[in-house]
């Protein structure tokens, strides 16, 4: 266990100057920061729309969370995925590495599910930066611009709501990620991963109305939080099926690294 | 006594698919020597050394490393190796010092060896730069520096000094004398080059075609430093039949070699040639160089 820990610890110094990392920093700051600047910026065009009557926070709330969530769920975040996954193995490959790795005195399987483990981390670094800044912006505009009411939600369940949409959503991430991660760890150069990734994020976008859509692991985060937006149910079957891809496709990449002759 | 063998490797056998790679090598390598793995690009060095570190899967139990099965005690084993296989694998957008710090974490290694390390190889000046900023020889003694990094007890340097200066390859070559004398590591390198090895080598094994022709110390190589008589006639290929009678005749380049016996020997077979009718152009005597044998016993596979 120490071994995988220090493993992990490892995989953390590689990367932390490279884009993977940042990435997971990046993005969530970067969304937050523009959608709080554009409600903050059109504050008054958004109390006019209420047209005399003072602004509904919770309406504005919802809003808010949703103009970051929006383009997050459906594009960014499956973008997000497939590029992470592909930078955390491309650290080994550019720097053929692999055979470093495994000439290490540790078990073939701590290296590999480390790195795994580290890649799902990064993702959660990224999801609690988008329900910490989600939030603590939302309550600075609330501040700065009182006339949107947002101080007079009920701010305790938005947090919790937010909160629940941003694990599913997490959840429901596992699928693309386990796809992706083996995709990157067989295939060292960049057109293959990243290639294959966007046209089965675009065939699933595609085929997104599709009653068996929610087979593509691809089209799992958005649908995850769609569905959460009719009532609020935590284990969708999205997420079942998320995870079942996950076990199947990180045991997959567990047998090939285990199994196979490092070249 | 029989000394201690640190690899000790029978019978091994491996292919990449249909093509055979090694057939049937037994390497010895005694604590404390410094191997010289030789044989030209191809002939199966690297293969043999990925199957030494496990990377490669060998299904049979003919690998022993220090007295122990590979495949039963992998992690055991791979503690007392440091390796630099091909080019040396380096995190380009790391520093010298972080790219061994990143392995140092995984092995519970503390930043004073780090920088003992960096001292060792060289690298102290610049171990805040980039690796991937560093000259080829800094690379490949920081690859080096990542193979000592754990203290093993068996080094093993795949072509360490491949596309080096001659400045690089002496400094490469001095740091692993230093390694071997002040630092009592044992040393498995291989190498395409005789002349490289046979500065440094205590033992040398000598692979072509996936067989190993030779494998003994580097005075048991050296004792093979026979002398051949050189004979040029107006016919040498009529001159082969003659002296075949009596002799062992090669013919190489337009010239019969017979190895050297004695002096009298020189004057018999100019006097059979002479007196068969033979022109005889010149004959003498040659020592063979270590490039020769190495020669002869590459290519009398």
């Amino acid at each position: 266990m120490k071994t995988f820990f220090l493993s992990l610890r490892s995989e953390y110094f590689k990367s932390r100057n490279t884009l993977s990392f940042w990435g997971a920093i990046i993005l969530p700051t970067a969304l937050c920061f523009l959608v709080f600047l554009g409600f903050y910026l059109k504050t008054e065009d958004i109390v006019s729309r209420f047209k005399g009557v003072p602004a509904n926070g919770n309406l504005i709330w919802s809003q808010y969370i949703g103009a970051i969530m929006g383009p997050m769920g459906t594009l960014l975040l499956p973008v997000y995925l497939i590029f992470m996954t592909y930078s955390v193995n491309s650290i080994e490959h550019k720097a053929e590495t692999w055979k470093s790795l495994f000439s290490l005195p540790i078990p073939k399987t701590t290296v590999y599910f480390s790195k795994a483990l580290y890649t799902l981390l990064l993702v959660l670094i990224s999801m609690v930066l988008f329900v910490s800044l989600s939030l603590g912006l939302g309550l600075l505009l609330g501040k700065l611009s009182p006339q949107l009411n947002m101080m007079d939600a009920d701010v305790s369940k938005i947090s919790k709501d937010l909160l629940q949409v941003y694990v599913k959503l997490y959840i429901a991430s596992f699928g693309i990620i386990a796809v992706q991660f083996l995709f990157s760890l067989i295939w060292q150069d960049f057109m293959k991963p990243m290639g294959l990734g966007f046209v089965l994020l675009v065939a699933s976008l595609i085929a997104f109305q599709w009653e068996y859509s929610y087979l593509s692991p691809f089209a799992l985060p958005i649908r995850s939080i769609m569905e959460g937006k009719k009532e609020l149910v935590f284990f969708t079957k999205e997420l079942w099926i998320s995870l079942a891809y996950a076990a199947g496709f990180f045991t997959l990449g567990y047998f090939i690294v285990t199994k196979r002759s490092v070249k | 006594m029989e000394k201690e063998q640190i690899i000790s490797v029978n019978q091994l056998s491996y292919s990449f698919g249909e093509q055979k790679v090694l057939d049937h090598i037994t390497l010895n390598v005694p604590k404390g020597s410094i191997y010289g793995f030789l044989g030209p690009n191809g002939s199966g060095k690297t293969t043999t050394i990925k199957l030494l570190l496990n990377l490669l899967k060998n299904n049979n139990t003919n690998i022993q490393l220090f007295g122990k099965e590979l495949n039963s005690n992998r992690e055991e084993i791979l503690k007392g190796i440091g390796s630099l296989i091909e080019a040396p694998a380096l995190y380009h957008h790391l520093s010298g010092f972080d790219n061994l710090k990143a392995k140092a974490i995984i092995l519970g290694i503390d930043n004073q060896r780090i920088h003992d390390i960096l001292k060792i190889v060289g690298l102290t000046d610049a171990a805040k730069k980039k690796a991937g900023k560093y000259s080829l020889g800094m690379k490949q003694r920081l690859g080096i520096g990542l193979a000592l990094l754990s203290d093993p007890e068996l080094l093993i340097l795949d072509e360490p000094t491949n596309g080096l200066d001659p400045n690089g390859i002496i400094e490469i070559r001095n740091l692993i004398k230093k390694l071997s004398s002040e630092h009592q590591k044992t040393i498995f390198i291989s190498s395409h080059l005789l002349a490289e090895v046979e500065r440094i080598a205590t033992h040398v094994g000598i692979l072509y075609k996936g067989k190993l022709n030779f494998e003994g110390s580097i005075e048991e190589l050296q004792s093979l430093k026979t002398a051949d008589i050189c004979i040029e006639t107006n016919n040498n290929e009529t001159a082969v039949d003659l002296l075949t009678v009596s002799h062992k005749v090669i013919s190489l380049n337009n010239q019969l070699r017979v190895p050297f016996e004695s002096q009298q020997q020189i004057a018999k077979i100019n006097k059979t040639l002479v007196n068969n009718g033979f022109e005889v152009y010149s004959i003498y005597k040659e020592k063979k160089d270590l490039e020769s044998i190495f020669l002869d016993i590459t290519q009398t596979a």
